[in-house]
C-alpha cells in the first residue's frame, strides 16, 4: 500500500489519456468543467467575491449538458442504464434554472433563525460540493462505472478533504507572518508596551512567557518524569495503579479554565498574582502530559531487556538509569516537550491575575505579577474599541505581531519536539 | 547496611514521593472543584439547569451554557469530523510516502498553536466574514465558534484517525488485495471497519477539546450576553459553560454567584472526564485488537 498511490493514479491517468476513446470525450470534459466549477466557488469563497448567477448557471448547465450526453453514450454503446448519472444530470439542469432566479438572501427567520443564507454562500457552496461530486462522478463515468472508477472518484473527493484540511491552516499562519511580520522591529522586541498598547513593544510579554516555560520545565519536568517511572517501573499492577492512571487520563482532558479557576481560589490567594502561581498552574496542568507521554514511552522498552539487566545482577536503579531510560529518552523529551509547549501557550489558566506590563526588569519570579504574551494578546483584544482610528490600527498591528512571536515560540518547541523523535525514534 | 541497597531504596522513595504529590495535586484539584459547587447545587437545587444567568437578578441557570457548549462542540464535530477523517484516510492508504512524511509532522506542529491565536484570527477575520456572509444580527455566534473550533479540532482528528488506520496490520489488507479487490474496496470494506474504535476515539477527543476550549470561543462570541431564543438559534451569540466561568469569575460575589461557577466547571469536568475514558477504552482496544496483547 506504501508504493505511492498517486504516482500509481497519475502513471494510469497518463497512459489512460493516450487511450481515450473518442467516447469517453465528453466525460472527460466532464470532469474539467466540474472541477473548474469547484475551484471557481472555492476562491469566490475564499476572495469573498460575488459571483454573477449567471456564471454558476452556465457551470451547472454545461456539467448537466455533459452528463446528458454521456448517459447517452452508455446507452447506445454499453447498452447500459445509470440512475445516479441520470439523476445528477437533472439535478444540474435543474439547478442551472434554480440558481438565475436566486434572491439575494434566502430569509431563514421564520425558521427561527436570526439569519439568512445570502445567494454569495449558497452559490460559492453549491458550485464547490456539486463540482466536487460531478467530479468524482464524471471519473465513475469515464471508466465505464468499474471498480477502478469508482476508486479514482473517492480519491477524488478524499484529496478535496486534505485540502480543506490543510487550507485553513495555511491561512493562520500566512495571515499572522503577513500581518505581523511588518510590526517586528527592534523597538518591538526591547521596549515595553505603552498607552494601552498603541505605542511600545512586547517586551514584558517574551520575557514572561520564557519565564513560563521556564518555570514550567523546572516544576512540571521533574515531577512528572519521576512519577512516570514510579508508575511504570515500581508500582505494581493493582488496584491503587488502575485509579491513579485513570486520575491521570481523566486530568488530561479537563479544560484550562478549570485550572483558572484552581489558580484563582487557591493559588493566588497564598503566593499572590505572582509567575510562581502561573507556572505552578500551568505545570499542573502539563502535568498529565508529561506523565503520560513518559508512561508510554518506557512502556515502550520490552520486558526481555530489563529482565536481561536484572539476571545479569544489576540492581533495579542501575537498570532503569542505563537500560531502560536511554532508549527511551527521545519519546521522553518530546512528550516532555510538547507538553511544556502546550502549557506554555496556555492563556485561560493565568488569565485572571495576569497583568500587562512587567513591574521591573529582570523580574523577580516569586513576588512579581505575571504577564504573557498570550494574555497581552487578549488585553489588546479587548481593548480594541478605544480610541480614535490612528490608535486602533496601531494597537492592532501590535496584536498581530505579538501573535506572530507567540506562534514562533510555540511552534519552535513543538519542531524541536519532533524533530528529536524523527532522528531518534527507536522500536523493539 | 549495604550502601548499594539503602540508596536503591532512597531513590525509590523519592520516586514515590513525586508520584504520590502528582497525585495528591490531581486529586485536590477534583476534591475542591467539588466541594465548592455544593453550595450551588444545595441553594440552587434543579433550578441550576435553568436557561437564564444573570448575577444581577441573582439567577444562576447553567441550562443555557450547556446547551451553547453542546451547539458549538456539534458544529465544530460537524465540520472536524468528516474532513478530518477524509483527510486521515488519504494520508494514511493514498498518499505516496514523501507526502505523507511531510504533512504528517506539519499536522502535528499545527495543533499546538496557541488557542488564543485561533480566537484572535477568528475574531478579526471571521467574524466579519461571517456576518456579511449570513445576514446576521451580529457577526460574533455559536456558528462563527463553531467553526473555529472545527478548523481547531482538524489537526487531532486527521492524526488519530491516520495513526489507528495505520495500526491496521499489513497482512489484513493484503489479503483483501490478494482476492481482487480495489484498493479503495480495501479501504472502505476492511481497513476503515478495522480501525472504526479508533476513529470513533479521535471524535471523543475532538468532542473533548472542542467543549473546553476557553479562549477562542470567549474571543469569537461574547460571553455575558444571554443565551439565545429560541436555543438552536446559532446565528446568535450566547454563553458556553467555559465562556461563562471566564466571563463572570473575575468580578464574581463569593458565595452561590461563585459556586455557581464552579458547578458550571463539575459539568465541563464530568462531560470531559467521560469523554476521556471513553477515548482511553477505544485506544486501548485498537492496541489489543491488533498486537494480540
Amino acid at each position: 500500500m506504501d508504493d505511492g498511490g498517486m504516482t500509481a493514479v497519475h502513471r494510469r491517468l497518463r497512459s489512460g489519456i493516450r487511450q481515450v476513446q473518442p467516447s469517453q470525450i465528453p466525460s472527460l470534459v466532464a470532469l474539467l468543467v466540474s472541477i473548474a466549477a469547484a475551484a471557481v466557488g472555492f476562491t469566490a469563497l475564499a476572495k469573498t467575491i460575488e459571483l454573477d448567477p449567471v456564471i454558476a448557471a452556465g457551470f451547472f448547465l454545461v456539467m448537466g449538458v455533459l452528463f446528458v450526453m454521456e448517459e447517452i453514450r452508455l446507452f447506445l454503446i454499453d447498452r447500459r442504464k445509470s440512475v445516479r448519472l441520470l439523476l445528477y444530470a437533472i439535478t444540474m439542469l435543474v439547478l442551472a434554472y434554480l440558481v438565475t432566479g436566486l434572491p439575494a438572501v434566502i430569509d431563514l427567520r421564520h425558521l427561527g433563525f436570526t439569519a439568512g443564507l445570502t445567494r454569495f454562500i449558497a452559490i460559492s457552496v453549491g458550485l464547490i460540493l456539486f463540482g466536487i461530486i460531478g467530479g468524482a462522478l464524471a471519473i465513475c463515468a469515464f471508466h465505464n462505472f468499474r471498480p477502478i472508477g469508482n476508486q479514482q472518484g473517492a480519491y477524488l473527493v478524499l484529496l478535496f478533504c486534505l485540502f480543506l484540511v490543510l487550507y485553513p491552516l495555511a491561512v493562520i499562519i500566512g495571515e499572522v507572518v503577513i500581518n505581523g511580520a511588518p510590526g517586528l522591529s527592534w523597538e518591538f522586541m526591547t521596549q515595553d508596551i505603552r498607552d494601552l498598547g498603541t505605542k511600545g513593544g512586547a517586551l514584558s510579554g517574551i520575557v514572561g512567557t520564557l519565564l513560563l516555560i521556564a518555570l514550567i520545565f523546572l516544576i512540571a519536568v521533574p515531577l512528572g518524569i519521576c512519577a512516570a517511572i514510579y508508575l511504570q517501573e515500581y508500582a505494581g499492577k493493582h488496584f491503587l495503579t488502575r485509579i491513579i492512571n485513570t486520575a491521570v487520563t481523566v486530568l488530561r482532558g479537563v479544560p484550562s479554565i478549570v485550572f483558572g479557576l484552581f489558580a484563582f481560589a487557591v493559588f493566588e490567594p497564598i503566593f499572590g498574582a505572582s509567575f510562581l502561581t502561573g507556572g505552578l498552574i500551568l505545570s499542573v496542568y502539563a502535568l498529565p502530559m508529561i506523565i503520560r507521554a513518559s508512561v508510554e514511552a518506557l512502556k515502550g522498552i520490552p520486558d526481555e531487556l530489563r529482565e536481561g539487566s536484572l539476571a545479569l545482577g544489576a540492581s533495579k536503579w542501575q537498570t532503569i538509569r542505563r537500560v531502560v531510560l536511554p532508549p527511551s529518552l527521545p519519546g521522553i523529551i518530546t512528550g516532555v516537550v510538547l507538553g511544556v509547549g502546550e502549557a506554555a501557550g496556555e492563556t485561560a489558566p493565568i488569565m485572571f491575575f495576569a497583568t500587562l506590563r512587567l513591574s521591573r526588569m529582570p523580574p523577580n519570579p516569586l513576588t512579581d505579577s505575571i504577564t504573557s504574551l498570550q494574555t497581552h494578546l487578549y488585553t489588546l483584544f479587548g481593548m480594541r474599541g478605544l480610541g480614535g482610528a490612528a490608535d486602533k490600527a496601531a494597537r492592532m498591528q501590535n496584536a498581530w505581531s505579538i501573535a506572530l512571536v507567540l506562534l514562533i515560540i510555540i511552534l519552535t518547541m513543538n519542531i524541536v519536539a519532533l524533530f528529536i523523535r524523527e532522528k531518534y525514534r527507536q522500536e523493539f | 547496611m549495604n550502601p548499594t541497597l539503602s540508596r536503591e531504596n532512597v531513590i525509590k522513595y523519592i520516586l514515590l514521593a513525586a508520584a504520590s504529590f502528582s497525585v495528591f495535586i490531581i486529586f485536590l484539584i477534583f476534591i475542591y472543584l467539588f466541594q465548592k459547587s455544593i453550595p450551588a447545587f444545595q441553594e440552587l437545587g434543579w433550578s441550576i439547569l435553568s436557561r437564564e444567568y444573570s448575577p444581577a437578578s441573582d439567577r444562576y441557570g447553567l441550562g443555557g451554557a450547556i446547551a451553547g457548549s453542546l451547539l458549538v462542540t456539534a458544529g465544530a464535530l460537524t465540520i472536524s469530523y468528516p474532513l478530518g477523517i477524509g483527510g486521515g484516510i488519504f494520508l494514511s492508504e493514498i498518499a505516496p510516502v514523501w507526502v505523507r512524511r511531510m504533512l504528517k509532522p506539519i499536522i502535528e506542529v499545527l495543533a499546538g498553536i496557541p488557542s488564543v491565536i485561533y480566537g484572535f484570527l477568528g475574531a478579526v477575520l471571521l467574524v466579519p466574514f461571517a456576518y456579511n456572509a449570513f445576514d446576521m444580527l451580529q457577526g460574533q455566534s455559536y456558528f462563527a465558534g463553531g467553526i473555529i473550533l472545527g478548523v481547531m479540532t482538524l489537526p487531532i482528528i486527521i492524526s488519530i484517525s491516520d495513526d489507528s488506520l495505520k495500526a491496521v496490520p499489513r497482512d489484513v489488507k493484503d489479503a483483501s488485495l490478494a482476492l481482487g479487490a480495489t484498493r479503495w474496496t480495501t479501504t472502505k470494506k476492511i481497513t476503515f471497519p478495522a480501525a472504526s474504535s479508533g476513529i470513533f476515539a479521535a471524535a471523543t477527543l475532538g468532542v473533548g477539546k472542542a467543549i473546553g476550549e476557553t479562549m477562542a470561543v470567549l474571543m469569537i462570541i461574547s460571553a455575558t450576553t444571554n443565551a439565545p431564543m429560541p436555543w438552536f438559534d446559532f446565528f446568535q451569540a450566547g454563553p458556553t459553560l467555559t465562556a461563562l466561568i471566564a466571563g463572570h469569575m473575575g468580578e464574581s460575589a463569593p458565595g452561590v454567584a461563585r459556586s455557581a461557577l464552579f458547578a458550571a466547571g463539575v459539568f465541563l469536568f464530568l462531560i470531559v472526564g467521560t469523554l476521556a475514558i471513553i477515548t482511553d477504552i477505544m485506544q486501548q482496544r485498537v492496541i489489543k485488537k491488533f498486537r494480540g496483547r
